[in-house]
């Protein structure tokens, strides 16, 4: 409900609004970049078997939550004299989605530097592992959007799956080790972020 | 029409810098880790800026894309103080990747830039090989910044190419 009010609002409302309930103002505002990303990640998956890649619209999207001050990206968490109870869970929260956004946005960018055949075998092999990121996306959306844990939260062993498949590739090949790092670090940040939830 | 397209090409390099400055205030500031949400706040201001430009200039996508794959060595690294054993040549590689942005859209001053930046990771390379890989808790952080910034390299080529 209040999220929907906070999307109507005009700037001085806005400002009262962030200050009276600042922990429904954040989470809607997180929830809008998280479903971006999850919107980005899923277009990712879907054109993983394409040679075209084509993710400039979700790429375009993602980056217009992240520029829009005011509406979505919540700048106040940064203001001077913000409550200090909640600065520091809040500041780490938008830091890790403001990493993770750029992870996203770099990994994008690594798919040009690799050929077509590495292309391919990557495209077999990183499905799984965007699955994973997506459901663990998914718990957190689940708890923005709630205030309740997912109860399926599992992530397997995909990772270490697809660096054992790739391993003989990777020596050779120096944007696929770093396509491997951001998945890496994409699972890192996602897990950082879903152990930090309160219980 | 002339005149509009100078004054987007030189927002998009003002925004390019400012992204570059405060990228390597994180990394050669000694007070970085006490006063990270400073730091991240202003460089993500900086990103801002950028992404608004890109978002009306595409085809600069992949260069921003590069860019901060660059940009991640500083979530990568666990010890800061690392980077002032590199401050000199990290200090040179700001200085040349500045140098490539500001003469992005210059035919001739880019070249040269681009050299320069090529000089300024070899420059790195060496104190990576004879310092970093012996100094440093994960050696490997540093070479995945510098396969980033060959990356870049050939994305700011590219781009130059095909501006």
């Amino acid at each position: 409900m209040m999220s929907f009010l906070m999307r109507g609002l005009r700037a001085p409302w806005r400002h009262i609004y962030t200050l009276c309930w600042p922990v429904d103002a954040f989470k809607s505002s997180v929830l809008a970049i998280l479903k971006q990303q999850q919107a980005y990640l899923s277009a990712v998956s879907d054109t993983l078997h394409e040679p075209t890649l084509n993710l400039s619209d979700a790429a375009l999207a993602l980056m217009q939550a992240s520029v829009s001050s005011g509406s979505v990206y919540p700048e106040w968490v940064f203001s001077r004299g913000f409550n200090v109870n909640l600065r520091a869970s809040f500041r780490f929260f938008l830091l890790q989605i403001d990493r993770l956004t750029d992870l996203l946005l770099a990994s994008d960018g690594m798919n040009f530097a690799l050929d077509k055949e590495t292309r391919q075998v990557l495209s077999l092999e990183l499905k799984p592992v965007i699955q994973g990121h997506l459901a663990l996306l998914e718990v957190l959306i689940y708890f923005f959007e709630t205030g309740l844990w997912s109860s399926d939260i599992a992530h397997g062993d995909d990772l270490a799956v697809l660096q054992n498949n790739l391993a003989e590739h990777v020596m050779w090949n120096a944007g696929l080790r770093l396509r491997l790092q951001q998945q890496k670090d994409i699972r890192d940040v996602m897990l950082r972020l879903v152990t930090a939830l309160p219980v | 029409m002339g005149f509009l397209i100078k004054m987007r090409q030189r927002q998009f390099i003002e925004a390019l810098l400012a992204v570059n400055q405060c990228f390597f205030d994180c990394l050669l500031s000694a007070n970085y880790q006490s006063n990270q949400y400073l730091y991240e706040r202003r460089l993500h201001e900086a990103k801002r800026q950028l992404m608004k430009r890109v978002i009306s200039r595409p085809s600069a996508m992949v260069l921003q894309a590069a860019f901060l794959e660059v940009m991640q060595v500083r979530y990568r690294v666990s010890d800061f103080s690392e980077f002032q054993i590199a401050a000199l040549e990290l200090g040179v590689l700001q200085q040349a990747l500045g140098a490539c942005f500001m003469n992005l859209f210059k035919v001739d001053g880019v070249v040269g830039a681009l050299e320069w930046l090529q000089a300024a990771m070899r420059q790195f390379e060496g104190i990576n090989e004879h310092v970093l890989k012996v100094s440093a808790r994960d050696p490997e952080v540093y070479t995945l910044f510098l396969m980033g910034l060959t990356h870049l390299h050939a994305c700011l080529n590219r781009y130059r190419e095909a501006a």
